[in-house]
């Protein structure tokens, strides 16, 4: 048992467990969509970071990018899909497992 | 949990940020305290009256349907390209809410626009000050704990201190309508004039249109990621 719950953070899904990645699924596990220009200001992160970070979710089908205009302003919307979401429930559900084990035998 | 709803209380509060809903809000109060000097104004003349008492049901529709038009199309041009654009998540016990709080702001007017309506005595018109003075301070309140705002709970005491002053001077119908509203208005357009100032002032435009978004970028250090486990 142990070991198994220990070993399930290996299993633990990397593309969310990424700090910047995983700042940009809490934000918008929230949500219903935040732009670009939003999630630069919440996350601190620079341009180029964020939009690589955002291509990878969205390359793993986590997060659906949207380039549209509100008015005149281009916007880039991004909402989290439903497989985004339920990674990023399974992923607090295996770390909160290894959390409270090593609380109870640390 | 307490820190997600701590990122769902910031996303409600950056509707809040610029002070645009503020500036709306209290333009509306101070249009329909205009209607009600209005209606003091044409006292005892038949025609102005019957067409302001048929007209203050659109005006009110038409104000929050207009303003929240007017709100939209402000924060396209003011705040969107400053701090972005966020859009709420609502389950359907979120939009019960909201719509039981539109349903008791429809309550209190039509009270007491009935009881100045229908001419009752002078201590029921006391008592409408009051009522509406506390339903403007629960919905200020109610607004202040979700997002988290402390100047919301200032303009909510002004609020009912307003209609429990006019309550207690037993101030003319239509004339203490239009000063209680007044004291509505006011202070909310002021509070968020002074915000979108300082709003203006933090947050220069950011102009992303020379940006782009880069799906090659390689920016990302995930050398990181790799260390990570």
């Amino acid at each position: 048992m142990t070991n198994d719950t220990l070993r399930a953070v290996l299993e633990i899904d990397r593309t969310i467990h990424e700090p910047a990645r995983l700042t940009i699924v809490a934000i918008l596990s929230v949500v219903e969509s935040a732009d670009f220009l939003y999630l630069l200001r919440e996350t601190g992160l620079t341009k180029g970071n964020l939009s690589s970070h955002l291509s990878k979710l969205e390359g793993e089908g986590y997060v659906e990018i949207e380039k549209t205009y509100r008015g005149k302003t281009p916007l880039t919307i991004c909402h989290l899909t439903d497989k985004g979401q339920s990674a990023f429930d399974s992923y607090i559900t295996q770390l909160s497992e290894v959390v409270t084990w090593l609380d109870d035998n640390g | 949990m307490e820190k997600k709803n701590s990122l769902l209380r910031k996303s409600y509060r950056h509707w809040y940020d610029d002070g645009l809903g503020e500036i709306t809000q209290g333009i509306q109060f101070l249009l329909i305290a205009l209607y009600f000097w209005l209606q003091q104004l044409f006292q005892g003349k038949r025609t102005p009256t019957v067409i302001l008492s048929v007209m203050m049901p659109l005006v009110i529709i038409g104000l929050v349907v207009s303003m929240r038009f007017v709100v939209n199309r402000l924060k396209e041009r003011i705040t969107y390209p400053r701090t972005g654009f966020v859009s709420y998540r609502q389950n359907n016990l979120q939009k019960r809410r909201r719509l039981l709080v539109r349903i008791a702001i429809g309550i209190a007017m039509g009270i007491s626009i009935g009881i100045l309506g229908f001419g009752l005595s002078s201590g029921s018109v006391a008592w409408s000050y009051v009522l509406i003075g506390v339903a403007f301070m629960a919905i200020y309140a109610y607004v202040a704990l979700r997002v988290g705002l402390v100047r919301f709970y200032a303009v909510a005491g002004m609020g009912l201190i307003a209609g429990v002053i006019l309550g207690v001077l037993h101030t003319p119908d239509a004339v203490g309508m239009a000063v209680l509203f007044v004291s509505f208005g006011l202070p909310s357009l002021i509070i968020g004039l002074v915000v979108l100032t300082r709003f203006l002032r933090a947050h220069p435009p950011i102009d992303l249109s020379v940006f782009e978004y880069e799906m090659n970028d390689t920016d990302v250090d995930d050398n990181a990621e790799e260390d990570v486990l």
